[in-house]
C-alpha cells in the first residue's frame, strides 16, 4: 500500500490514528473523491460497528469465570463506520480503511454513491441492519430483511421479536397444554 | 427482430413484470430478480435478495470464536472448505499467533481442491441452465473425487471443518497424498472430456458470446472482484498481488482474458482449474513436517481489537472484520461478500437482453446466495 | 393464508382412508396399486433453498442416481410435481413463498424436510429471521437430518416416503424399510 502519510495529505480533512484515516461525516464525499483521483483503488467494503454507551460491569457469580467483558468503552456513544478501499497501485496491495464517527442517536453520512457505484449495494445493507442513514440518494429500502421488518437487528439494543407467525394451532394448543 | 407488429399496425404492446424466482431452477439459489419485460426483452432489472438471510453476523455475538468457525462454512457453501480461510486470518492477526508451516502448505493445498470443485459446480451449473445435462454430470462426477479427498481429511464432504484458528484440525491420513494425485488426473480427464463437448460447441456458444460483455472500467466501479473481473481484463489476484500464506512459494499463472462477456467469464474459471492443479500438485511434492496446528487456548480470550483479512475466495475477495472486546465472544463480525458486491452490475447490465441472455449472464457471474445474503 | 392444523406427530398426506364413494376391498385395492406406482416415480419439485440444495443435486447425478428409483424428474413447476424436498434454511422472507409452492402442488403430495435448518431451525434457530422448522408451515412426512445429510440419506429418506405408500397403516418407518 501507498504510505499512508502521503494519502493523508492528498485527502483533505484527514488525520491519522492507528494506520486509518478519520474523516469528518460530512468531508467523506470529498475525501473518497480525492482518493479515487488518486488513482488504481477499489470501494471494497463498507461497516459499521454500534458501540453504546459503556454497560456497568456485571457481577459473576462466585466460583465462576465472568466470561463476558463490559461493552468496550468508548469515548463517548458512537457508530464507527469505516469505508475500505483496496490499493491496487503498489505490488503488495493493501486495504485502506477511512473511518467516520458518527453520532449514535441519529447517525448519518453523506452517500458516497457518486463517487463508487458499488456504494448502492453496500450502503443499502449498512442501513438495512444497522440503521445508518445515507444522504444524498434514493429512499434506502430493505434489502436483506423483509419488508416489514421492524428494528435494526445488528444494533446492540435490538430486542429479539418473539415467535408468533408461522406456529401451527396445533402446536399452541400443545404448548398451553405444556405438551411441548 | 420485432418487424411483425410495428407501430403502423396500430397495436400497442404492453410492458409486464416477471418475477425471476426465489424458486426458479437456475437462479443458483433463492435469487430473485424483479424483470420489467417488453416482450422477450428485458427493459430493467431489479435485485431482490434476502430469503436466505439467517443472521450469521449476529449469531457471532453470542457464540465463541471457535464455535463460529463451523458457521462461516455455511456462507458460500458451494466452496465450503476454504470459506473459513478469512476468518481464521483475522483470528490468527488478533491474536499473534503464528501458523506452522505444515498447516499453511495444508490449507493451501485444501483450500485449492476447494476452489477446483466450486469452479467445476459453476461449470456443471452453467450448462445445466442450457439443459445440457449430460455435461453437468460429467462435471460432477469429476467433483465427487475431489470431495472424496476432502472427506477422508475432514470428515464431511460439502461443509468442510477443516481450517481452525491456528492451522488446521488434523493431518492428512496416510496414502492421501498419493490418492490426490490420481484423483487430479482423473479430474482433468474428466475435464477434458467436458470441454470437448461445451467449449466449440455451437449452442453453447450461440448462448453465451457477446452476452452482457463488462469492461475493465465498470468492473472496477462495480466492486467486482474474483474470476469475473479477471475475465474482465483486470490483472489482480490476491494471491499473486498480495499473498497470504505460503502462495508466494509457488509459481502458477493467473489468467486473464481481455473480455467480459459470459463465454470469457466461464473459461476463465477452466483456466483457473488447470492453474489450481498446479499449484496443489507442487505444495504435495514440497510439503513440510512439522505440527499442524499451533497452541491457542482452550478458552481464547484475544486482546481488545480489530483485524481485518481478506482472502481470494473461490467467487472474489472475501474479508472479515473481527472487532474483540477482550472477552472469548466476537464483539462485531462483519464479512465482505464476494457475491453481494458482485450482483451490483446486474441491474446495469441487463437491460437490453433477452431473457434467455440474462440467465446466461447471472450464471456466467456465479453467485452464490449464501454469500450474499449471509 | 390457511396454516395447516396438523401438528407434528398426525399423520400428514396422503389419503389415511380411502374417501371415495366405493367402499370396499376393490377400490381399496386400486388406490393401493395407484400408490405403489406413486411410490415408484416420486417427481421432486425443485426447492433447494441453500447448503442442503448442493447434496439434493449431487443425489440427482451420476454416482448417487436417483433416477435408479424414478426420482430424478425434478420439475421447477410444483403443479406437476408430488414430492416437495425442502432442502436449506426457511427464512421469514421466505416462508410465504414456501406455502404458495405448497398450495400449488396437486394432491396427493408429500413433504420431505431435510437437513437440519429444515427440520428445526439447524443452527440458525435462534437468529432473528430463521423459522424454527418447516414442519410449523406445511405438514412433513419424512424428516432427514443433517448438516448436510449425505445424499445417501436423502435418498434413504425418499425410499421411506415410498414406503409409507406401500403400507398406508404405517405411521413410524422401521430403519430399514
Amino acid at each position: 500500500m501507498r504510505d499512508i502519510a502521503i494519502l493523508a495529505a492528498a485527502v483533505p480533512g484527514a488525520e491519522i490514528k492507528d494506520g486509518i484515516l478519520l474523516v469528518r461525516a460530512d468531508r467523506i464525499v470529498a475525501a473518497l473523491e480525492a482518493l479515487k483521483k488518486l488513482g488504481d483503488f477499489i470501494l471494497f467494503d463498507i461497516s459499521a460497528v454500534d458501540r453504546p454507551a459503556k454497560a456497568a460491569p456485571t457481577a459473576a457469580a462466585p466460583g465462576v469465570a465472568a466470561t463476558s467483558v463490559a461493552e468496550v468503552a468508548a469515548p463517548e456513544p458512537c457508530f464507527e463506520l469505516s469505508y475500505r478501499l483496496l490499493d491496487m497501485k503498489e505490488k503488495a496491495k493493501d486495504f485502506l480503511t477511512v473511518r467516520v464517527i458518527l453520532d449514535h442517536e441519529a447517525p448519518s453520512v453523506p452517500s458516497v454513491i457518486g463517487v463508487w457505484k458499488s456504494a448502492d449495494v453496500l450502503e443499502r445493507e449498512v442501513w438495512d441492519l444497522m440503521g445508518v442513514e445515507f444522504i444524498g440518494r434514493e429512499k434506502l429500502g430493505r434489502i436483506l430483511l423483509r419488508d416489514d421488518f421492524v428494528g435494526h437487528p445488528l444494533r446492540k439494543d435490538f430486542v429479539m421479536p418473539k415467535r408468533e407467525r408461522f406456529l401451527s394451532p396445533a402446536w399452541d394448543r400443545k404448548a398451553a397444554e405444556g405438551g411441548l | 427482430m420485432g418487424d411483425f407488429i410495428t407501430e403502423a399496425d396500430g397495436l400497442e404492446t404492453q410492458e409486464f413484470i416477471l418475477n425471476l424466482g426465489p424458486q426458479h431452477p437456475s437462479t443458483h439459489g433463492v435469487y430473485r430478480a424483479r424483470l420489467i419485460m417488453d416482450g422477450e426483452i428485458v427493459v430493467s432489472a431489479e435485485n431482490k435478495i434476502g430469503y436466505l438471510h439467517r443472521g450469521i453476523e449476529k449469531i457471532a455475538e453470542g457464540i465463541t470464536y471457535a464455535q463460529f468457525t463451523p458457521y462461516t462454512t455455511r456462507f458460500d457453501y458451494v466452496s465450503g472448505a476454504m470459506q473459513p480461510w478469512a476468518w481464521c486470518l483475522a483470528l490468527e492477526k488478533l491474536g499473534n499467533t503464528v501458523v506452522p508451516e505444515r498447516a499453511e502448505y495444508l490449507r493451501v493445498i485444501v483450500g485449492e481442491l476447494q476452489r477446483i470443485a466450486s469452479h467445476l459446480v459453476m461449470l456443471g451449473s452453467m450448462v445445466l441452465d442450457f439443459s445440457a445435462i449430460t455435461p453437468w454430470t460429467y462435471v460432477f462426477n469429476a467433483r465427487e473425487e475431489i470431495l472424496d479427498l476432502l472427506e477422508a481429511v475432514s470428515g464431511s464432504r460439502l461443509l468442510v471443518n477443516y481450517f481452525v484458528n491456528g492451522g488446521v484440525n488434523a493431518d492428512i491420513p496416510e496414502g492421501w497424498a498419493a490418492k490426490t494425485e490420481a484423483a487430479l488426473d482423473g479430474m482433468l480427464k474428466r475435464l477434458d472430456d467436458f470441454e470437448r463437448m461445451v467449449s466449440g460447441n455451437e449452442i453453447f456458444l450461440g448462448r453465451t458470446k457477446g452476452i452482457a460483455p463488462v469492461s475493465a472500467a465498470e468492473a472496477i466501479e462495480y466492486g467486482i472482484t474474483g474470476a469475473s473481473l479477471r475475465a474482465s481484463g483486470v490483472d489482480f489476484d490476491m494471491r499473486r498481488d498480495s499473498p497470504y500464506s505460503v502462495y508466494d512459494r509457488f509459481s502458477f499463472a493467473v489468467p486473464v482474458i481481455k473480455g467480459g462477456d459470459s463465454f470469457d467469464r466461464y473459461q476463465l474459471r477452466v483456466l483457473e482449474i488447470r492453474e489450481s492443479v498446479k499449484i496443489v500438485r507442487q505444495a504435495l511434492k514440497t510439503l513440510p513436517d512439522g505440527e499442524v496446528r499451533a497452541k491457542v487456548a482452550k478458552v481464547w480470550r484475544p486482546a481488545p481489537g480489530e483485524a481485518y483479512a481478506a482472502t481470494e475466495a473461490a467467487r472474489g475477495i472475501m474479508g472479515y472484520q473481527v472487532v474483540s472486546d477482550g472477552s472469548t465472544k466476537p464483539y462485531r463480525v462483519h464479512m465482505r461478500s464476494p457475491s453481494f458486491c458482485n450482483i451490483g452490475i446486474i441491474p446495469a447490465k441487463a437491460p437490453g437482453l433477452t431473457l434467455q441472455d440474462f440467465i446466461s449472464f447471472i450464471a456466467s457471474l456465479d453467485f452464490v446466495l449464501g454469500d450474499i445474503d449471509r | 393464508m390457511e396454516l395447516s392444523d396438523k401438528g407434528p406427530g398426525a399423520p400428514a398426506h396422503g389419503s389415511a382412508e380411502p374417501t371415495t364413494l366405493i367402499k370396499g376391498k376393490v377400490h381399496d385395492g386400486i388406490e393401493s396399486i395407484l400408490d405403489f406406482c406413486r411410490g415408484n416415480s416420486l417427481w421432486p419439485v425443485t426447492f433447494g433453498l441453500a447448503c442442503c440444495a448442493i447434496e439434493m443435486m449431487t443425489a440427482g447425478s451420476a454416482r448417487y442416481d436417483l433416477s435408479r428409483f424414478g426420482f430424478e424428474v425434478f420439475r421447477p413447476s410444483p403443479r406437476q410435481a408430488d414430492l416437495m424436498i425442502v432442502a436449506g434454511t426457511v427464512t421469514d422472507k421466505m416462508a410465504p413463498l414456501l406455502k404458495t409452492i405448497y398450495d400449488q402442488m396437486p394432491e396427493p403430495k408429500y413433504v420431505l424436510a431435510m437437513g437440519g435448518c429444515a427440520v428445526c431451525g439447524g443452527p440458525f434457530a435462534d437468529s432473528y429471521s430463521v423459522v424454527q422448522g418447516v414442519d410449523t408451515i406445511v405438514p412433513v412426512d419424512v424428516y432427514v437430518p443433517g448438516c448436510p445429510p449425505r445424499p445417501e440419506a436423502l435418498i434413504d429418506g425418499i425410499l421411506k416416503v415410498r414406503a409409507m405408500l406401500r403400507d398406508r397403516k404405517l405411521k413410524e418407518v422401521p430403519f430399514n424399510a
